[in-house]
């Protein structure tokens, strides 16, 4: 493309980015891209008919993409290299041996590596997968009556609510059904729903909005029938999501990084000695500091767990709101900011658990 | 917060089962090939710095056998050409001796030759004087008187 084309084009499409998206949404011609704002859930949805989340799926998906990129990297490794995967594969591996080496400061780092270097990989893998497109915007939509039966599950203020006869099931909890949900347009006959391009915020006459389950329940939206056939309301439920938003996925993580440290530590100094750094009875002060110790080593398992989650739960909204105010171009420095955070977040990870592990197999009691 | 037990299991195994697959088709074969590499590099970088060091051993060792030929070609040349002005000398010296030896056998042969010649002519020399004296004088003298003669006139030319 020629260079004098380039500029001009890149500040068209920035200034339908920020006309299209909800900022341009203020003034009366703008907004003609912007999208209702997505719903944000904390725990991973489970996939009906599945039984499992589409954050196991997503991590499922990012571990297939990485173990066959390994299967090919090492399938068939030379001394001199002629492939580039393995190049890839040799270059990681070395940096965390190295990494764990000059730390630990000699070849007992060597044991750390293969769940540090896993750590790295699967975290980063799955981060990347996360911001990739179409995850978290192509899934299945909820109808109305599954979110109220989600939400008056969850709340135990509709649980009052009587359950022995599903099938006649009066909606009365309040609080389900003031839950909103996104009008989609829907393809005839390949039962495909899509989100308009449009005002969001705006009321369904105009094309496309949010109504509640209320409305939808009892018929008060015309939806599916009447004035706004071909229409269906309800919520999305990503397919994929980013495994690395559900807590369920860090804490899985952080719990074997921090049970592999005990075990590192118990290995290298003896079950007593290693103990001995939590239940140390020789002293009041003692006793004291290896009650912290205590504590420390699980407030890990803790800060291991919300600071992945956080980062990439942040990232997922920062997205769907950058979506949402600029759409296009605007959102393409904040998914570079995504790639960067999911490196950057996978590496403290797996650093914090090296240097555990390190601290763990050192002896205190030379000190 | 949506920790649940089910979801918590799940991932643990996933995780679980992912770290050992990469720990044993990344980790482990990479490493090995790795270790296996740096010890092939060392090996090689040794082997260069023996043969380098072998090489330079060689050199000097060349350099000086080298020199030390050099020195032994030189001591045979001085040698050779020593010898060769010795043959010469004695050369000169046999073919100088020879000369003079055939110059004394020369002369010898010369001197020789005119003493025999002399005996000759004088006994020629008293013949031819006696027939010029007999037919100067047409008289027959006795042998006696004749030799005097002879004698006689040989010691006034001598004198």
């Amino acid at each position: 493309m020629n260079k004098s084309i380039i500029l001009p084009f890149f500040l068209i499409l920035f200034i339908t980015s920020i006309l299209g998206g909800a900022i341009g949404g203020a003034f009366p011609f703008g907004g003609f891209f912007q999208s209702p704002i997505a719903h944000i859930q904390l725990p991973g949805e489970i996939i009906p008919g599945l039984g499992f989340t589409n954050t196991s799926l997503t991590l499922w998906v990012s571990m297939v993409a990485l173990l066959t990129f390994v299967f090919i990297a090492t399938r068939n490794m030379k001394s001199v290299p002629n492939g580039r995967l393995q190049n890839i594969a040799e270059v990681i591996v070395e940096f965390f041996v190295n990494l764990a080496q000059t730390i630990s400061g000699g070849e007992k780092g060597r044991r750390f590596v293969p769940l540090v270097l896993s750590i790295f990989l699967c975290v980063v893998v799955s981060n990347w997968v996360g911001v990739l497109p179409g995850v978290g915007t192509i899934g299945i939509v909820e109808s109305a009556e599954v979110v109220y039966s989600h939400k008056e599950h969850k709340t135990d203020a509709c649980h009052s609510s009587d359950h022995s006869s599903d099938h006649l099931k009066e909606y009365t909890c309040k609080e389900a059904l003031k839950e909103h949900l996104v009008v989609f347009n829907k393809i005839p006959g390949l039962g495909i729903s899509y989100l308009p391009p449009g005002r969001g915020e705006d009321k369904i006459k105009n094309g496309g909005g949010v109504v509640l389950v209320e409305d939808v329940i009892n018929n008060h939206s015309k939806i599916e029938s009447g004035e706004l056939e071909g229409k269906s309301a309800g919520r999305l439920l990503p397919i994929l999501r980013g495994a690395n938003t559900d807590l369920n996925t860090t804490l899985a993580i952080a719990i074997v990084a921090m049970l592999a440290v005990q075990f590192w530590g118990i290995s290298a100094l003896g079950i007593k000695k290693y103990g001995g750094k939590f239940f140390n009875f020789s002293s009041p002060i003692m006793l004291f500091v290896g009650l912290l110790e205590l504590i420390a080593e699980l407030a890990r398992v803790v800060s291991f767990t919300f600071r992945l989650f956080g980062n990439m739960f942040a990232g997922e909204v920062l997205l769907v709101a950058m979506m949402f105010l600029l759409p296009f171009i605007g959102i393409i420095p904040f998914m570079g900011l995504e790639l960067f955070v999911g490196v950057i977040q996978a590496f403290i990870f797996s650093i914090l658990t090296l240097i555990f592990g390190i601290t763990a197999i050192s002896d205190h009691s030379e000190h | 917060m949506g920790i649940n037990l089910p979801g918590l299991i799940t991932q643990l195994i996933s995780f679980a089962i992912l770290v050992f697959l990469l720990s044993r088709f990344l980790y482990k074969p990479v490493v090995k090939l790795l270790d296996e590499r740096a010890e092939k590099i060392k090996k090689g970088l040794s082997d260069a710095e023996s043969a380098s060091k072998g090489a330079e051993e060689a050199a000097s060792k060349i350099q000086e056998e080298l020199s030390q030929a050099r020195l032994e070609g030189k001591k045979l040349v001085e040698v050779a050409r020593e010898a060769s002005n010795q043959l010469r000398e004695d050369e000169k010296e046999k073919i100088a001796a020879e000369i003079s030896q055939m110059m004394e056998k020369a002369k010898k042969e010369i001197n020789s030759e005119r003493d025999s010649a002399i005996l000759e002519l004088k006994n020629r020399f008293g013949e031819l004087v006696v027939d010029a004296a007999g037919k100067v004088i047409e008289k027959e003298i006795d042998e006696k008187s004749h030799s005097e003669l002879i004698n006689k006139a040989l010691e006034e030319k001598a004198l």
